[in-house]
C-alpha cells in the first residue's frame, strides 16, 4: 500500500473519531445551548474535517463540512442562537459527513435545508472498501506431484491485500515416516483486500477443494463504533507522538488462545517440577510460573475494554427513538469507564440495546400521561455499569410505569403457565417475564417488536455464565440487571479435593480457608459454623454432590464471599491455587446446579469449577432442605 | 529464455493459437498433435518446463497423457494443463488424479492463457 493510500486512511480513521465526538458533543450542548466551549469543540471539528478532507480527494465533504462550519461560525459570533432546530439539523449533517467519509454516495439535497429528523437509531454501517477474508489453505498430500507448488499460491494471494500467513505443521510426520514428495503442512491465511470472494478463488482456482474461505467482519469505518477488525497504524498526538496503536482485533485473539495453551502447560510444569528432586528445575518452573501469570494478566488487560465504548451511541440512540414515538427519554449512564473483555462487551451489546429500547418503547410513558401520574416530562433510563466480584454488573433502570403483576398474572393464566387458583408471589410472577412466547403488549410496535425477547436474552446471558434479575414496582419502574463474568477464558482458582473429586473455587471469591475442626454448631438442622462470632451458613460438598464416603472428620472448609453474603465450602483437602483455561460445559450438564464449567488438570483429569453464588443461595435456603438423617455432628 | 512449453492438440488452430500467444510472451514452444506425439518428442526434447495439452485426441488421449508423463521422475513436478470445454466435469476430476495441475476453459483468450501459465510457472 502506498502513501496516498495510507494517508487517505489515517483521515477515514481521523474523521470517524471526530464525528463520534460531534454527536456527543451535539448532545450535551442540546442540554448547554449557552456553553461557549461546546460551540468552539464543534467548530474546531467540522474546521479539520473540512481542511484534511479536501487534502485526501474528499471534495464533497470538505465543501459540506464548510457550510456545517459557517453554521458555528455564526452561533460562535452571537448572531445565530442553538435551537432545538439547529441541533437536529446539525445530527442529520454529521450522519451526512459520516456517509461521505465512507463514500457512499448519495442523491439527497444538502441537509441543510431541510429539517431533517435521523429515523434510524442506528449508524449506518456502509460499504468500506476493505474486506477481510480467513482462508485455510490444506492442500493435499499429493499437490506437488500435481506441479503445483503452494508457495507459488500463497505468493499470488498475497497480491490482494495485506496478508499474515501462518504454516501449521501439526501434520508433519515423523522423518521415517516422511515422504518427501509429499505436502504436510497446512496455512491459515488472514487477508484484507478491496477485491471480492471471486479474485480469491481465481488465484486458487487449482486448488479451490483445498481451501476454505470465510468472510469476516468487514472493515467497519463506523463512527464511534467499537471496532471489530481495526486498521493497524499508529495514532498521532498534535506534538507528533505516537501514543498508541491500533491492533487488529483477531491478533489479540490468536495471543489470548497461546497464552491460554501456556497456561495449561505451566500447570503441568510446575506439578512436574515438584514432584523431581532437582531444585535447579523447580526455580526455573517458578519463574516460569511467575512469567506466565504476568503474561496472562497483561494479556487480559489489553483485552478490556471500557463500557463507554457502546453506552455512547446508545444515548443518541434514545433520543432519536423517543423522538420517532413522541416521548421524551433520557439516559443517564453512569461507571463508563467499568471495563470489560472485548469479546463479552460484544456479545452483551444487543441485549443492553434490545432492554433499553423495551424500556423507551413499552416502560416509559408519554410526557402527557407521565405528568398526569405525578412524574416529570422527561422519563429517565439510568445506565449504571460496575465491577462486583469476578464479574460485571450492569443494571438499567427506568422510571416508567413498571410492569403490572396483574396483567402477568391474566397472561399467564390464559398461556396456561399456571391456573387461576395459583397463588404466586409478585416475584414469581415477575419472573414469567422470562418465559418464551410472553408478552404483555398487546400490539407490536415497529419500533422494538413485541415486548418479549427477554427470554432470549436471558438465554443469551446465561450462556456466558451470566445472569439477568428484573425489580420492578408497578407504576414508577423497573430494573434490569445483568451480571457476566469479566472475561469468559482463564480464571484463577483454588483446587481442593472432596472424595475422590476435584474442585475449582474461583478466587475471586475466596475470603479465607479454615478448619471445620471444633467449629460446627451442635445439632440443629441450620448448617451454620462459627466464624469468630459471626454465623455463616456452609454447605458440605460430599453430600450436596452426593460423593462417596463418609467425611474424615478432618474437613476443612473454603469461605467464600459474595457481595454481603458468606458462604463455606467444606471439602475433604486444599491443594492448592491454579490457573485454569476455563472449558464450558455442554448442555447436558447445564442444569447441575452449584458447577459452572469444568477445566483439564496437569495430570489430564478434570475438575469442575464451583458456581460459588448458586451454592450460596442453596445454603441460605437451608432451612428448606432436608438433612435427610445424615448425622452432621462434629465433636471437638 | 522462458522455458519451454509443449501445446498438444489435434486442432491445428488451437495449437497455432496456443504457439503464437506463448511464443509472443517469449517462451518456446514445442507443437504435438496427439499423445503419442507428444511423447514422442518429450523423448527427444532437453527439458519442458509445462506442458498444454486437449483432452480428447487421437492415438492416445489427453488423460493418458498426463498418467505417462508422470511417470517420468523428470517430469514428476512439472506444471500440466488440460484444455477443456467443462471446468467442473468428470475429466478434470479425471485429470487431476492423473496428476494434472489445473484446467483452462475453452474458449478462452489469449490473455487468460497467460495468465494461467504465469500463475502455474511462478514468478
Amino acid at each position: 500500500m502506498d502513501d496516498v493510500e495510507r494517508g487517505r486512511e489515517l483521515f477515514i480513521e481521523e474523521a470517524n473519531e471526530l464525528t463520534a465526538t460531534l454527536e456527543q458533543t451535539l448532545l450535551e450542548l442540546e442540554r448547554r445551548p449557552e456553553d461557549k466551549e461546546l460551540i468552539g469543540g464543534i467548530f474546531r471539528a467540522l474546521h479539520t474535517i473540512k481542511g484534511s478532507g479536501a487534502m485526501f480527494g474528499f471534495e464533497e465533504l470538505s465543501s459540506f463540512a464548510h457550510e456545517l462550519e459557517t453554521v458555528y461560525h455564526d452561533i460562535r459570533s452571537g448572531r445565530l442562537a442553538v435551537t432545538e432546530d439547529i441541533i437536529n439539523m446539525s445530527l442529520s449533517a454529521v450522519d451526512r459527513i459520516k456517509k461521505l467519509v465512507e463514500n457512499t454516495p448519495s442523491g439527497e439535497p444538502p441537509v441543510l435545508e431541510e429539517f431533517n429528523i435521523a429515523g434510524s437509531a442506528e449508524p449506518h454501517a456502509g460499504k468500506s472498501p476493505l474486506r477481510r477474508f480467513e482462508i485455510k489453505f490444506k492442500p493435499s498430500a499429493d499437490v506437488f506431484l500435481r506441479g503445483i507448488n503452494p508457495l507459488s499460491i500463497i505468493n499470488d494471494i498475497r497480491e490482494l491485500g495485506d496478508c499474515s500467513v501462518r504454516a501449521l505443521t501439526d501434520g508433519l510426520p515423523g522423518l521415517t515416516d516422511m515422504n518427501p514428495e509429499h505436502c504436510y503442512t497446512e496455512w491459515d491465511i488472514s487477508l484484507e483486500t478491496e477485491r471480492d470472494e471471486n479474485a480469491i478463488r481465481d488465484v486458487v482456482v487449482f486448488v479451490e477443494n483445498d481451501c476454505e474461505i470465510k468472510e469476516t467482519a468487514t472493515a467497519k469505518k463506523g463512527a464511534g463504533e467499537e471496532r471489530s477488525a481495526e486498521i493497524e497504524g499508529a495514532s498521532r498526538t498534535e506534538a507528533g507522538d505516537v501514543q498508541s496503536i491500533r491492533v487488529h482485533s483477531w491478533k489479540l485473539d490468536r495471543l489470548m488462545n497461546l497464552v491460554g495453551e501456556l497456561v495449561t502447560v505451566q500447570a503441568r510444569l510446575r506439578r512436574v517440577a515438584s514432584s523431581k528432586d532437582d531444585p535447579e528445575v523447580f526455580v526455573i518452573s517458578e519463574t516460569v510460573e511467575r512469567l506466565t501469570e504476568e503474561l496472562r494478566d497483561n494479556t487480559m488487560q489489553l483485552r478490556m475494554v471500557p463500557i463507554g465504548t457502546i453506552s455512547g451511541k446508545l444515548r443518541r440512540m434514545v433520543r432519536d427513538l423517543a423522538m420517532v414515538l413522541g416521548k421524551e427519554v433520557e439516559l443517564k449512564v453512569e461507571g463508563a469507564e467499568t471495563e470489560l473483555d472485548k469479546t463479552m462487551i460484544e456479545k452483551i451489546r444487543e441485549f443492553i440495546v434490545h432492554i433499553i429500547r423495551n424500556s423507551v418503547d413499552h416502560g416509559i410513558e408519554g410526557p402527557a400521561e407521565r405528568e398526569a401520574a405525578g412524574k416529570k416530562r422527561k422519563g429517565l433510563i439510568h445506565l449504571w455499569a460496575g465491577q462486583s466480584g469476578p464479574d460485571v454488573v450492569v443494571r438499567i433502570k427506568d422510571d416508567g410505569r413498571g410492569i403490572d403483576p396483574g396483567r402477568i398474572r391474566e397472561k399467564a393464566v390464559r398461556g396456561g403457565l399456571i391456573t387461576g387458583e395459583d397463588s404466586l408471589s409478585e416475584n414469581e410472577l415477575l419472573q414469567m417475564v422470562f418465559a418464551p412466547g410472553f408478552s404483555t403488549s398487546e400490539s407490536i410496535t415497529s419500533v422494538s417488536g413485541r415486548g418479549v425477547g427477554l427470554d432470549v436474552v436471558k438465554k443469551g446471558i446465561e450462556s456466558l455464565r451470566g445472569s439477568v434479575e428484573i425489580e420492578s414496582s408497578y407504576g414508577k419502574g423497573m430494573t434490569i440487571a445483568i451480571k457476566v463474568p469479566l472475561t469468559l477464558a482463564i480464571i484463577e482458582g483454588l483446587l481442593v479435593r472432596v472424595a475422590e473429586e476435584c474442585f475449582v473455587v474461583p478466587l475471586q471469591v475466596v475470603e479465607e480457608c479454615i478448619d471445620m475442626k471444633g467449629k460446627y454448631e451442635a445439632g440443629g438442622v441450620k448448617r451454620i459454623v462459627n466464624i469468630r462470632g459471626e454465623a455463616v451458613p456452609y454447605i458440605n460438598l460430599r453430600e450436596h454432590f452426593n460423593l462417596e464416603g463418609e467425611g474424615n472428620h478432618n474437613e476443612q472448609a473454603v469461605v467464600c464471599r459474595l457481595e454481603d453474603s458468606r458462604v463455606g465450602l467444606v471439602v475433604d483437602e486444599f491443594i492448592g491455587d491454579y490457573q485454569t483455561v476455563i472449558k464450558p460445559l455442554n448442555g447436558f450438564y447445564k442444569n447441575i446446579q452449584g458447577i459452572s464449567g469444568a477445566t483439564i488438570l496437569g495430570d489430564g483429569g478434570v475438575a469442575l469449577i464451583l458456581d460459588v453464588e448458586r451454592l450460596l443461595k442453596i445454603a441460605e435456603n437451608a432451612e428448606n432442605q432436608s438433612v435427610s438423617g445424615k448425622k452432621e455432628v462434629f465433636h471437638a | 529464455m522462458n522455458g519451454t512449453i509443449m501445446a498438444v492438440d489435434d486442432s491445428a488452430s488451437m495449437r497455432q493459437m496456443v504457439s503464437f500467444t506463448l511464443r509472443a510472451a517469449g517462451y518456446d514452444v514445442v507443437e504435438a498433435v496427439d499423445g503419442k506425439d507428444a511423447l514422442e518428442k518429450i523423448g527427444g526434447s532437453n527439458g519442458l518446463s509445462m506442458l498444454i495439452t486437449d483432452i480428447n485426441m487421437p492415438n492416445m488421449e489427453g488423460i493418458e497423457l498426463v498418467r505417462r508423463v508422470r511417470e517420468n521422475p523428470q517430469y514428476k513436478f512439472m506444471p500440466i494443463i488440460l484444455l477443456t470445454t467443462e471446468s467442473r466435469g468428470a475429466k478434470v476430476e479425471e485429470g487431476k488424479i492423473a496428476g494434472a495441475t489445473g484446467w483452462i476453459l475453452k474458449p478462452f483468450k489469449p490473455e487468460q492463457l497467460l495468465a494461467v501459465v504465469k500463475k502455474v510457472l511462478g514468478k
